[in-house]
């Protein structure tokens, strides 16, 4: 019986080479739409009045005034929406999780700067924000927890329906780590901090609705990575007609996990259709976007590693607290940050005990949420610092205290304490190839004659095992008791050409251009045969561009879809061509006899076939020639590499500069590897950003203190460097083609590498950086009372 | 993020500029707009009438004279930095002037806006103040020079009246021989800290020294102490480092999030000694 | 004296991608909005209206600005070029191809201000280094590509262009002697 986790038959041709994407003339030329050139005859425009203090009482809303304004058609306060929409339930299925609801404009208690008290409706969005302006707002502030250690003891509770500001506690994996850390040579912990961060894609948030009231249709324009979870969530939260909304997905600059939440802006803006009658658009301005698009990353992991005499890991301590602002975000919640971290903090290693607890905290600071490498980045950090630390401490190289704890071929399939099965990786492979790569021992002399010239340099590594490709078994293994899968339709058309049409929507990954290769060689037909249909929740049913997963589902459901079409070709073809349907291929543009070319017909002659010549059908023929399929991987699919920085200290101003990067990525069997490479350096570039620069700061009033790009720090083109990259090909059993999901690699690991290679660089001072990111006043001022000691 | 609503009008000439800022207590000029307009956008601001200076040739004009060059207000920092003259009398700015903002940025901006803004973080002010220029305002009774020691007088404060226009600014051609040194977070971004140092050399000894901190303290510091303590004596590394720490000595240094006060004071001293370094070693 | 009120429109008239264009805005309006929504000119990115990531950069007068950081009345008398006017009918213009080729772009989104910068910079340095084409980048955010390829792109036109003024100018050299 065929099942969604069937793996089709895909030989690779167009797979595995660099075709240029076909997306990029359109996105060169300006002529592709964003969100924002979404213009619609009548169409108004919102602006939304956010809350000046961190936690407060809403007391009074006075909108008279913003009403009597020039060009104002509308404007609501909770009160107005509250009967129309609860707020966003964010719950899960979990023992001890604190479900929040966020509702679209704040109620009774505001709970974090930013958060919604009102929104105006008005002709334009200047004269929506002049009007703001005019709102009277009388909030009267209560106390505000500010920080993880306020949550937990000062008693004040961030948001009034979480007991105790905890929204999630778990002790999943609780090995007694005693005796190994009893008899460990070697001890090495830390306490880590990483950053408040914001994905910060280039385009802001945004959403366009309109609602026909003569026909019932709502149509919604977003800038999302999971259009057809809005479209769902949409019909839920408004308990409107699920089949008469559309969601439609233009092109969307960057998402990075950002775009992939439910956003109560998204609901408000269809009410707001809803109650005007005409086309509604919202486009988040920057500020708004560093108040309250999602941030991510903050978690304080106290790790502690067990190591013995020959470098063996003996047991993993960490103990993992997330800031996890004021309500859950819907799909993640809290748990996307120090929960999914837990459960793969000792990959790709092979560490005997575990002993893990994971705490997540509610505090009157943004929501986070997903971006690119979720929780993991943060453990990752932690772990590969405190790995080099005991390579020090040893006087091992840092490579070779990994080779001596990787998993190895010999112990694949190989369980972790947390329950992961890992079934394949070439993790011995990647150091070694890294290793190379960097030049080890003629990087130390570099270091050694450097640091005679006072000058500090450093080198760090990281080592990833990827959970990628994320479907339904990888998210229950989170603890996200979630379903996930695809489907995909194929259609060949009677010319030959062949139409898929997709639920993946695209956010710059090229998934027009992979999945086209994908098609093309599920038929034997070249890329440019094949088009790909995206961005509409008419089409297709897709999860989202989310986690990793779009190459393994895109394939997936292709692969299966244009089995079932094949299946009708060959079984034309072999009475055609008098053979038997199972001696039948297709492959170069032809459907032949296996090891006979000669004895074939063109693609498009038994297209056509099908479609116009009845005699050349079988009995009982059905010349359906679409399929639609489901897909979602039988197991876990895993992608390993590794990272490495080599960066500068300037020890008197504490400045870092990173002057190369590497990586190596196994991601199984490469669709097109140029955009895999940009996957790669776009992710080592955020890892830069996370680790050295970019620091969302909030004062003790919960006051957000970096509301620009002028003060919140992307880097630049001189901030990150060149990276070389290497390629291994472990190819995957779950995925059509061998194909392993990637793109978020780079921000899991990556991190570690800049970090561990700061601190590289500053160990010969006795210095440690646990705090990131490592920006030149932290820096500096380690550096100082390291000198005092 | 959208500008609030204000009038707007674009002289052709100074007088009718100073009319039109007379007539209304609200307007402001506009000059590159690179500063002003981010904080309207910001609401930070909300004239009532922007006075686009960008018609008036006059404030583009610069007049290069024996010893002393007049640049107008309205010559943008990209129009300063390919200027010969510049280069070749005023070298200081032409150092600093690789560290304002971004080309988009220099494309636009102007050296007056830039005076008249007076970010604590701007190079501008503080090369102005390094080599003793003078401001020339014009306002409703006539034109006035001030001493760049006079004019900035705090983090976006001049001693601009209400109604006056600054126009030009003159710089005399330092004798000195100039270092300038920037500490900012990433290229382009305003200082952290930054010191402008001019030394006259007779072999390694000091006869002559001036020794200007930016983004220390709200408005340019000048580091008397360092400089009297400098003069008369050999650029040896001790008097590099002591010069330093003596520049900064006692300075009350500003505070964000990027330093701390005396992390701030630290970077100052850093900066003044690599400046003198690279004098000695007759680098600049 | 050209002057608006608070409210009214002023009529401005610019060379816009070779064409004079007309256009009534209000004073408080950006130049990248008025280009995006009087004049329909959307390959114009409005990235964080405040200066810094460099989206909205096109050039005005021949060098790069920031759109959000000028108003639109100011484009009155200027000649600006967007993204739409760089390619020849349907023929990419070299920048453009080179960007494709070296997968210089992922969302796109700041694309249209990096091509405006890059022709600014080969403008001014047509043989510039790899670090002083990321010297000039540095004014543009872009968070997909890491920037690398972006730097590859600009250094391969950049040395074609080379190549190209120096065949032109073997050519004429050869020709000048075959008249001696």
């Amino acid at each position: 019986m065929a099942t969604k986790a069937d793996v089709a038959n895909i030989r690779p041709q167009s797979i595995g080479t660099s075709i240029p994407r076909r997306e990029d003339p359109g996105l060169l030329t300006g002529r592709t739409p964003y969100i924002a050139d979404i213009a619609l005859p009548g169409m108004l425009h919102v602006a939304i009045l956010r809350s000046p203090v961190a936690h407060g009482r809403i007391v009074g809303v006075d909108l008279s005034a913003a009403r009597a304004m020039p060009g104002v058609e509308l404007a609501w306060s909770g009160a107005d929406v509250a009967p129309r929409c609860a707020g966003i339930m964010a719950s899960l299925d979990q023992k001890g999780f604190v479900a929040t609801v966020q509702p679209l404009l704040a109620q009774e208690e505001v709970c974090f700067i930013g958060e919604a008290i009102a929104v105006v409706v008005a002709t334009s969005r200047a004269e929506a924000e002049d009007a703001l302006e005019k709102i009277d707002i009388d909030v009267e502030e209560i106390p505000v927890v500010a920080t993880v250690d306020a949550a937990m003891t000062t008693g004040v509770l961030a948001n009034a329906k979480v007991p105790a500001n905890l929204v999630y506690r778990s002790d999943r994996v609780t090995d007694d780590v005693s005796d190994a850390f009893g008899a460990a040579a070697v001890v090495v912990e830390g306490c880590f901090h990483t950053p408040r961060v914001s994905a910060s894609p280039m385009e802001t948030r945004g959403f366009v609705a309109r609602h026909e009231w003569t026909t019932g249709q709502l149509t919604c324009w977003a800038a999302t990575q999971m259009p057809s979870f809005i479209k769902t969530m949409i019909a839920i939260h408004l308990q409107f007609p699920e089949q008469q909304i559309e969601v439609i997905t233009p092109q969307v600059g960057g998402g990075f996990g950002q775009k992939a939440h439910l956003h109560p802006e998204e609901l408000l803006v269809c009410l707001l259709a809803i109650e005007l009658g005409r086309p509604v658009r919202w486009i988040e301005d920057r500020q708004e976007n560093l108040f309250r698009a999602t941030h991510a990353k903050q978690q304080v992991n106290e790790m502690a590693l067990a190591v013995d005499q020959e470098g063996r890991f003996l047991a993993l301590r960490d103990r993992v607290t997330t800031d996890g602002g004021a309500y859950n975000s819907l799909p993640w919640t809290h748990l996307v940050e120090g929960h999914c971290g837990i459960l793969v903090v000792t990959d790709p290693y092979r560490v005997p005990a575990l002993a893990a607890e994971t705490i997540s905290v509610a505090t009157n600071k943004c929501p986070i949420g997903a971006y690119r490498g979720v929780g993991f980045s943060a453990p990752t950090l932690a772990r590969e610092v405190l790995i080099d630390r005991a390579a020090r401490a040893l006087g091992l190289s840092p490579f070779e205290i990994r080779r001596r704890n990787l998993i190895r071929e010999e112990d694949l399939p190989y369980t972790t304490r947390a329950g992961l099965r890992i079934r394949e990786g070439s993790f011995l492979a990647t150091v070694d190839r890294l290793e190379a790569m960097i030049g080890y021992e003629a990087f130390r002399e570099r270091q050694e004659s450097a640091r005679r010239e006072g000058r500090y340099l450093g080198l760090g590594i990281s080592i990833f095992s990827e959970i990628s490709g994320i479907g339904t078994r990888a998210l229950n293994f989170l603890d996200f008791p979630i379903t996930s899968h695809d489907t995909a339709t194929v259609r060949v058309e009677p010319t030959g050409k062949v139409t898929v049409t997709t639920g993946i929507v695209t956010a710059g990954q090229g998934h027009l251009t992979t999945l086209a290769q994908v098609a093309a060689d599920a038929f034997g037909v070249p890329a440019e045969d094949v088009t790909i249909l995206s961005g509409s929740t008419s089409h297709a049913v897709g999860f989202g561009t989310v986690a990793s997963r779009s190459a393994v589902f895109g394939a997936g459901t292709i692969g299966r879809a244009a089995e079932m079409v094949r299946a009708k070709m060959r079984a034309i073809a072999a009475r055609l061509l008098q053979a038997a349907p199972e001696e039948i291929e297709l492959s170069g543009g032809m459907v032949h006899v296996r090891d006979d070319p000669g004895r074939g017909l063109p693609f498009a002659s038994v297209a056509g076939a099908a479609y116009f010549a009845e005699g050349t059908h079988p009995e009982d023929f059905d010349p359906t020639m679409e399929a639609t399929a489901a897909f979602d991987p039988a197991d876990i699919v895993l992608a390993n590499g590794g990272h490495a920085a080599i960066v500068e200290v300037d020890v008197a101003t504490g400045q870092v500069r990173v002057e190369k990067m590497f990586a190596v990525e196994d991601c199984g069997r490469m669709i097109n590897p140029m955009i895999v490479e940009g996957q790669i350096r776009g992710g080592m570039a955020q890892a830069v950003g996370m680790v050295l620069l970019e620091e969302l700061i909030y004062d003790d009033n919960g006051q957000l203190i970096t509301t620009t790009l002028q003060d919140y720090l992307l880097p630049t083109a001189l901030d990150v460097p060149d990276i070389e990259i290497a390629h291994l090909e472990t190819p995957s059993t779950l995925v059509p083609g061998g194909i392993k999901g990637m793109g978020e690699s780079a921000m899991i690991s990556a991190p570690a590498a800049v970090a561990g290679a700061v601190n590289d660089a500053l160990a010969c001072l006795g210095v440690t950086i646990e705090q990131f990111p490592a920006s030149p006043r932290r820096v500096f001022a380690a550096v100082a009372r390291a000198e005092r000691t | 993020m959208k500008f609030p609503a204000f009038a707007y009008a674009v002289p052709e000439t100074i007088e009718e500029a100073l009319e039109l800022l007379a007539s209304d207590a609200d307007a402001r000029p506009l000059a590159g707009g690179q500063s002003l307009l981010p904080i309207m956008a910001l609401r930070l601001a909300a004239p009532s009438m922007l006075v686009d200076l960008g018609r008036i040739d006059m404030l583009r004009q610069c007049v290069v004279g024996p010893d002393r060059m007049r640049i107008g207000a309205m010559r943008t920092h990209a129009a300063n930095a390919a200027c010969f003259d510049v280069w070749a009398q005023l070298p200081l700015m032409s150092d600093a002037l690789h560290h304002v903002a971004h080309q988009a940025v220099r494309n636009r901006g102007t050296f007056g806006g830039s005076l008249a803004h007076a970010d604590a973080g701007a190079e501008m002010p503080l090369v102005v103040s390094a080599l003793d220029g003078a401001i020339i305002l014009r306002g409703p009774h006539g034109e006035r020079s001030v001493p760049a020691a006079d004019f900035f007088q705090g983090h976006y404060t001049t001693a601009i009246e209400p109604g006056e226009l600054l126009v030009a600014v003159e710089l005399p051609y330092s004798p000195l021989q100039w270092a300038f040194e920037e500490f900012a977070r990433r290229s382009g971004d305003l200082a952290v800290a930054m010191a402008a140092v001019g030394v006259d050399l007779d072999g390694d000894v000091c006869r002559d020294v001036r020794i200007l901190l930016g983004s220390v303290g709200e408005r340019p510091i000048r580091a008397h102490d360092a400089e009297a303590f400098l003069r008369g004596r050999p650029l040896t590394p001790g008097a590099i480092t002591e010069a330093g720490r003596m520049a900064v000595a006692g300075v009350a240094a500003r505070s964000d999030i990027h330093a701390d006060p005396a992390y701030r004071a630290s970077i100052a001293a850093v900066l003044v000694s690599r400046a003198l370094d690279r004098l000695a070693r007759g680098d600049f | 004296m050209r002057r608006a009120d608070v409210g009214d429109r002023l009529e401005t008239i610019a060379l816009v991608n070779g064409r004079e264009r007309r256009f009534s805005v209000l004073p408080r309006t950006s130049l990248a909005d008025a280009l995006r929504d009087e004049l329909g000119l959307h390959g114009v990115r409005v990235g964080c209206e405040h200066g810094i990531c460099g989206a909205c950069t096109i050039l005005v007068d021949g060098r790069p600005m920031r759109s959000c950081l000028m108003l639109g009345v100011q484009a009155d008398g200027a000649r600006i070029e967007t993204i739409e006017g760089l390619a020849q009918g349907q023929q990419l213009h070299p920048l453009q191809d080179a960007f494709r080729r070296h997968h210089a772009l992922q969302c796109g989104f700041c694309t249209a201000g990096f091509l405006a910068t890059a022709q600014g910079l080969l403008d001014e340095n047509p043989d510039p280094t790899r670090e002083e084409v990321r010297e000039v980048l540095s004014g543009n955010i872009c968070r997909c590509t890491g920037y690398q390829t972006i730097v590859d792109a600009i250094m391969e036109v950049a040395a074609q262009r080379i190549a190209d003024r120096q065949a032109a100018a073997g050519q004429t050299g050869m020709e000048t002697s075959d008249g001696d």
